[in-house]
């Protein structure tokens, strides 16, 4: 049975096709696999995807999960796509969230968001073959719900096994110059504001196995912070009360 | 806190070496411009003049910072932590015993403006009061705690004064206003005038042996010491009752809080025990009720009398060191000196007249 999908205005002649390129067309995708149309001529075509297409709409998904998902139902051994996105290995997904910082792509977020990067380990029977990643991976989602920005950059100096921070299009590889340079006049305030803002230089760090250094700053930080709204709060009181 | 201080830190925490001097002492410097240092260092003269513990621990505390030792981010970032911490306990709503309140400005706090630790959390005893999410239950559990570890401090407090004052027990002697002593004295005088005035009202013969002349220059030897023995009999009986008014006044006192405090404990722990009562059932009435708790920490405050009492004993202890011996007792004593010498001469003069008939 021939057939042609249209997906925007790329031409599909087959289901592995549409696989491969849903994450290009996301929106017209999920048109079309919850199109009554498409979903009656796969029913006739592929019954055993239809099934699973079917069980898949009727889960409870965020529309970035079920178009991944769906797409490996139509082309099950397939490398890391998602959102534009396509990636061959768990390092070069790593390397392109460390490259991105210290700005964050809230697309690449979504791997470890919705779960995507586990399942699509789990679908691949990664999580038997490299179990170690896999658990860093399920760690990375619980911390993710924590501390988005941390979560995601751990999760990139973890897959790219990478040691070097890049910032200001610079490369960092000796944590001590690396603060030397920082804390000089030209740098301290948009660094400073950084680690207020991201997680960057923080997850770096943690990577590197400093966690007791973070751990105290953070303690520290956090300690006055929630001093300092208190005694706001009550000073504002005081004042409204005289 | 200044973003630039943050970044400080984390840079000083993995290369000590990196942060110089300057950027510490810059930090330093806004610190001290911050409203919480102002607010604490004034805040800090009430807890200085408190007598509750709460309020000496703050003290010490605060004695520890120091700002201008500070030699590194993370030593300046502790103690700007440890002011914010200290500025808003060092209200006396947070370091105030309502049982044992002495200054002006503590005895006006109202009962619901203290505050007491509660589920982790410092919140003012209104808020308890309001708060429906905790049960009766629990919080009058909670509030018969607190009150005793209030009444546990006042008495711990007192009981060490009481103890140091009974360590030097020379110091503050039981003094009574009558003694033997001066029951005889006053025996003596009262003999000695009424002698004087039945001899003068019955015998007279004897009256007119004593009469006294006219004219000085007929007076003989008899009528010196006649006269100077009625005149010290009177002087001595009226300086030994304005002795023992005077006494009556001051060791009074002094013996009514002496034996309260040294002898009498049980009455002070009861005094302890009626006023924590008294606060524990208002605030338990008025919490069962989600009132607000108007009442200031002046109603509450009757240990303060102890307080006085014993601040009394300290005080003669600490000046006084014995019991002085005053200027009234000075000058009876000379008084009954000079009468027993002109008394004895008079007797003297009698029994010879007697014996030796002189006219």
């Amino acid at each position: 049975m021939n057939f042609v999908i249209t997906l925007e205005d790329q031409r599909i002649d087959s289901l592995e096709d549409l696989g491969r390129k849903m994450y290009l067309y996301e929106d017209a995708s999920e048109a079309l696999l919850t199109s009554n149309k498409f979903l009656k001529f796969l029913k006739e075509y592929d019954y055993e995807k239809y099934k699973k297409l079917i069980e898949l709409n009727h889960q409870k998904r965020e529309h970035e999960e079920f178009i991944f998902l769906a797409q490996y139902i139509f082309c099950p051994l397939m490398n890391i796509r998602h959102h534009g996105y396509e990636f061959n290995s768990l390092e070069e997904l790593g390397e392109k969230i460390i490259n991105y910082g210290p700005e964050i792509d809230i697309y690449l977020k979504d791997f470890l968001k919705f779960h995507l990067l586990s399942q699509y380990m789990e679908m691949m029977e990664y999580d038997k073959s490299d179990k170690k990643n896999y658990l860093v991976i399920k760690n990375l989602e619980k911390l993710f719900l924590e501390n988005e920005n941390k979560a995601y950059f751990l999760l990139g100096f973890i897959l790219s096994k990478c040691d070097i921070i890049t910032y200001c299009k610079r490369q960092y590889d000796d944590v001590n110059r690396f603060f030397l340079e920082m804390v000089l006049d030209r740098n301290i305030i948009a660094y400073s504001s950084l680690i207020d803002k991201n997680q960057y230089v923080l997850s770096w760090l943690t990577y590197l196995g400093k966690i007791s250094q973070v751990d105290k700053y953070q303690s520290i930080i956090n300690s006055i912070k929630a001093l300092e709204e208190n005694y706001e709060c009550r000073t504002k009181i005081s004042k409204m009360v005289k | 806190m200044r973003e630039i201080e943050k970044g400080l830190l984390l840079a000083e925490l993995i290369n000590p070496d990196c942060i110089d001097e300057k950027q510490i002492s810059s930090f330093v410097s806004w610190i001290k411009n911050q409203d919480c240092y102002h607010d604490l260092v004034e805040n800090i003269n009430d807890v200085r003049k408190s007598s509750s513990i709460l309020a000496k621990c703050l003290y010490c505390e605060y004695e520890m910072i120091n700002l201008d030792k500070v030699s590194s981010i993370e030593e300046a970032m502790i103690a700007y932590y440890k002011i914010l911490y200290l500025v808003q306990l060092s209200t006396p709503a947070f370091y105030l015993n309502p049982l044992l309140a002495i200054n002006k400005k503590e005895k006006k706090i109202r009962i619901g403006e203290i505050l007491v630790k509660f589920n982790n959390k410092y919140i003012p005893i209104d808020e308890l009061s309001l708060d429906s999410s905790f049960s009766f239950q629990e919080k009058s559990e909670f509030i018969k705690e607190k009150v005793l570890s209030w009444k546990d401090d006042v008495y711990n407090r007192l009981i060490k004064t009481i103890r140091k004052l009974k360590e030097n027990p020379r110091n503050l002697p039981k003094k009574r206003i009558f003694s033997i002593g001066h029951i005889i004295l006053g025996v003596f005088y009262i003999s000695l005038i009424a002698m004087f005035v039945v001899t003068l009202y019955t015998n007279n013969q004897f009256l007119n042996s004593l009469y006294l002349p006219k004219s000085f220059s007929k007076y003989t030897f008899k009528h010196f010491i006649l006269l100077f023995s009625m005149c010290f009999a009177g002087l001595g009986l009226l300086i030994y009752i304005v002795e023992m008014i005077y006494c009556a006044i001051t060791i009074s006192k002094y013996r009514k809080i002496r034996n309260l405090v040294f002898d009498k404990e049980d009455q002070l722990l009861k005094i302890i025990q009626k006023q924590g009562d008294k606060l524990q059932n208002y605030l338990i009435k008025n919490v069962e009720k989600h009132n607000k708790l108007d009442l200031i920490v002046d109603d509450f405050s009757s240990c303060l009398k102890i307080y006085e009492y014993l601040l009394y004993l300290y005080h003669i202890n600490y000046h006084c060191k014995k019991i002085k011996k005053d200027r009234i007792w000075l000058i009876s004593k000379i008084v009954l000196s000079l009468t027993l010498v002109f008394v004895i001469l008079l007797a003297i003069y009698f029994v010879y007249a007697y014996f030796g008939g002189v006219k």
